[in-house]
Order: C-alpha cells, then structure tokens, then sequence
C-alpha cells in the first residue's frame, strides 16, 4: 500500500531526483540539489538564532545582566562588513579561537598522548587469546615502525630501513581496514533513502 | 585484449557501478534472503555491559547522530535504548539524554526515529523527570564540552521541553560529569567524549559508532581502554537487534550490505586482475 503521508511522498521524490545523478546529470538533480542547500542553509540559520536566544537573550531577560558581556563581544563580528573596522571583527574570533584550542590542548594530553602511551603497553587481561598475544607484540612494533617512517633526519637504511619499511606496511594495513569501513558507511548511507522508498513510501512488507 | 579494453570500460563507468549497487542493495531489501548472522564479540560484550547494569546507575547518553549519518547510527540506538528501556524501571536506572551539538533537530531522532519505533518510555513505565530526561542540546566545540563536564548547570538551565532543570527530580544531586556512572555517545565526536568527559573523570565509555570510524577514531582509545566496549553501523545493530530478540530494520538490511559487498570485493579483484595482466604486456 502506497504511503498517504505528504511528507513520506516529497522525501521519496527528492531521494529518486537525487540518485538520478547516477543516470547523468539532469534537472530534478539539480533541483533537489539546490532545494538542500537552501533548506540546509535556512535550517542552520534558524537553529543559530535559536542559540543566540537560548544561550544568550533568554538568560539576559531573566535577570542575568553578565550575559550583556558575550552579546557585545559577538556583535563585534559585524564590524567585518565595514573595510575601516574589520580588524575589530577579529577580537571575538581570536578570543574564540584562543580559549578553544587552550582548551582543547589541556585536556587532549592526557586523554590522547598519555592515554594512548598507556594502554600502548597495557598487562594482557583475563582471558586473553593467541590472538591477544600476538597484538601485544604487533601493535607496539608497528607504532614504533610507522614513528620511524616519519623521521626524516637520518636516510632510511640498513636497519632503520627494514624498520620503516614494516612502518610502511602498518600504514597500508591501516588504510585498508579503514577504506574497508568506510566503503561499508558509504553503502549504509544508501540503505536508509531506499528503505524510506520501499518500506515508508511503497509500503513493501519484509 | 579488446576484452579486456570492454571490462576496464565497464567498470570504469559511473553510471554502471552505482546503478548496479543500488539494485543490488534494492533485491534484498524488498526481499531479504535470510543470510545467516554471526553475532560479533564487541556486540555480546556490549549487550552484557547494559544487561548487568547495577541498579541505580545514572547514564548520560548523548545522542547525536547527524542527519547525513543516521542510517549508519540510528539502527544502533533503537535496540540499545529498547534494552535499557526494558530494564531501567525495575532497576531504577536513570536516563539523561543530551545533545553536545549544534542542532537542536538531532535530538528530535528521538522522538519520531526512536520512540517512533520501540514507543514512548512512558510504555516502559519510566517518568518523565524521574526515570529520564531530555536535557536538549548545547552548541559550542571543546569549550561546551568541557564547561558541561564540569558544571552542567552553567550549560543547560532548562530541559528540551522548556522545564527548569532542577525542577526534575533525577536532576538532584547531579552537577556534573562526576555524577554519572556510565556514558554512551551515539554519533561523532568520540575523541571529544574520552577527552572531556571520560578521561578527566574516569568514566566508562559505550560507543554507538560509525562503521568508517572504528580504526581512526574508536579502536585506539579501545585498545587503550578509554572506551570501554563500542558497537558499529548497521552490522552491529542487527547483531543488537537479535541479542534483545526484536528484529527490526538493521536484520532486514544486512543481506542488502552483504550482495553489496560481494560486488565491491568481486570489482576490487577483477579491477587488480587486470592492473597486473597490463603490467605483464608492458603498458602502463
């Protein structure tokens, strides 16, 4: 039974003109292509004034005066559409920018350096299989090789030569386990438009 | 070696590899074949985090998969919630649901892609404000992260639904990350979560991930045991699925992702073929 829902109707059509691209290129694609970046670009505006409102407006109507001090600092961003003033534009982004990346930078050292280095030589746990063993040994040897493979101060020979050349080996591997997964994404993306034509708009029963 | 000019043509053409994909995808959705299915360690191990689940555990879940991505996340999330759903009133166990993401919409998958679905909590005897909470979404990178970790309160006043915050009762006693015992984050950012909110707090992490982002972005903070177990893309929300005993869409799409993948594989290999027959006559 075919969907009576207007809205399954229109998602159907513009998930058909989309993939029409796969045929060539042709007007319903490129309808449906720009109806979606125009709705992207409505939506994202919306949800943007919406932010200002919850986290900015809302808070400063009820009392919280504080609030009048990042309002300001924001509105300085639209000094940009003047040429004399841009540079004041610049304030709230480096601001932005400078509490951000000093945020970021304190907590990514222990999570992401020492973390990683951590568990790089973690004891083997209850149960382990041949298989853990073996990555016990593996993964340690190819983090240092592929370390070794970016070192640039001594020519890759002899002994280091093998070692990078193993680095080497461990970077392919990784690449191919991760293009693996991410042809596996890529296929899933496709899977929900089509289910949403069979089951949702067809009514196709499984 | 006119042949071999033809299927170097063949496969070389858009228009052929993707419409031959989409059919293959189309067959076995409309009807599915019925492959059997090996369920993965990583699910069982993830299935029996969430079945032994201490009562009163408090679990934040931050639900955010993008619109782009949700066929890869959503299909995890329905079985998984369905799970906690079904253990949490007898339990106690609390749901915090949030949003550390720019788009308020995200958090709207629940309501209609979710609870569309598996039905409203309230069918599983849980309370809005007692047994679980949407607390809405805050935008911001590192900064919202960090700030909700250690403050909640400085983040989120008022719940998606507009209610003051602490006028819901699970949210007494509960000012920061420190509080909960247990995260899962479905979507992206899962090096934001262990950075801001399981590292610092030492917190376990559960993982509903996409397929492409276990070797970048999940296996090494696994392996290091910065996030505790993780399920990923639609393979493991069918082995979800069957674990909690309620075949949904994931079940229904796996023997589309399998013919998908014999034909990828079938490409890969013949596309290799003839790379080394090319060699072998000296062209380039």
């Amino acid at each position: 039974m075919v969907s009576q829902d207007p809205g399954v109707w229109v998602a159907a059509l513009f998930i058909m003109m989309g993939y029409s691209i796969v045929v060539k290129d042709n007007p319903f694609y490129r309808f449906a292509e720009r109806t979606l970046v125009g709705v992207t670009a409505g939506v994202l505006a919306v949800q943007g004034l919406e932010n200002v409102k919850k986290l900015a407006i809302t808070p400063l109507m009820q009392g919280e005066i504080i609030n009048i001090v990042p309002i300001l600092i924001g509105l300085l961003v639209f000094f940009r559409i003047s040429r004399k003033y841009a540079y004041i534009s610049r304030i709230p982004l480096s601001m932005m920018l400078g509490s951000g990346i000093a945020v970021g930078m304190v907590r990514s050292i222990p999570a992401e350096i020492i973390g990683q280095v951590k568990g790089l030589f973690s004891p083997i746990p209850a149960g382990a299989t041949p298989i853990d063993y073996l990555n016990l040994v593996l993964v340690p040897l190819f983090v240092i090789c592929t370390l070794l493979y970016f070192t640039y101060t001594k020519e890759h020979t002899g002994t280091l030569g093998i070692l990078t050349k193993i680095g080497r080996y461990a970077i392919a591997f990784g690449l191919g386990a991760n293009f693996g997964n991410m042809v596996m994404t890529r296929t899933n993306y496709v899977i929900r438009p089509l289910q949403i034509i069979l089951y949702k708009w067809l009514g196709i029963k499984v | 070696m006119e042949m071999q000019e033809q299927i170097k043509k063949l496969l070389t053409n858009k228009t052929f590899v993707q419409g031959m994909l989409i059919i293959l995808l189309i067959i076995p959705l409309a009807r599915p074949l019925g492959l059997p299915i090996r369920i993965d360690q990583h699910s069982i191990n993830f299935y029996n985090i969430i079945e032994n689940l201490e009562p009163g555990t408090k679990i934040l879940f931050n639900y955010i998969p993008p619109v782009v991505l949700m066929g890869d996340l959503v299909p995890q999330s329905i079985p998984v919630i369905y799970h906690l759903f079904s253990i949490a009133k007898e339990r106690n166990i609390k749901i915090y649901f949030v949003g550390l993401s720019v788009a308020d919409g995200i958090l709207q998958l629940l309501d209609t892609e979710v609870f569309g679905t598996i039905g409203k909590p309230e069918d599983y005897g849980l309370k809005y404000g007692e047994d679980w909470c949407n607390l809405g979404f805050v935008a911001g990178g590192d900064i919202a992260w960090s700030t909700f970790a250690q403050n909640i309160r400085a983040s989120i006043q008022y719940d998606r639904y507009g209610n003051p915050i602490d006028s819901l009762p699970m949210m007494q006693g509960v000012n920061s990350v420190a509080d909960f015992d247990l995260i899962i984050n479905c979507g992206e950012y899962n090096t934001m979560i262990v950075r801001h909110w399981g590292t610092p707090y030492n917190k376990p992490i559960l993982v509903l991930c996409l397929t492409g982002a276990v070797v970048q972005d999940v296996e090494p903070f696994y392996r290091a045991g910065q996030i505790k177990e993780y399920l990923a893309g639609v393979r493991a929300a069918a082995d979800y699925e069957k674990l909690v005993n309620r075949p949904g869409r994931a079940i229904a799409s796996l023997d589309a992702i399998s013919i998908s993948h014999i034909f990828l594989i079938a490409l890969i290999i013949i596309g290799n073929i003839l790379y080394v027959m090319e060699r072998a006559s000296g062209r380039e």
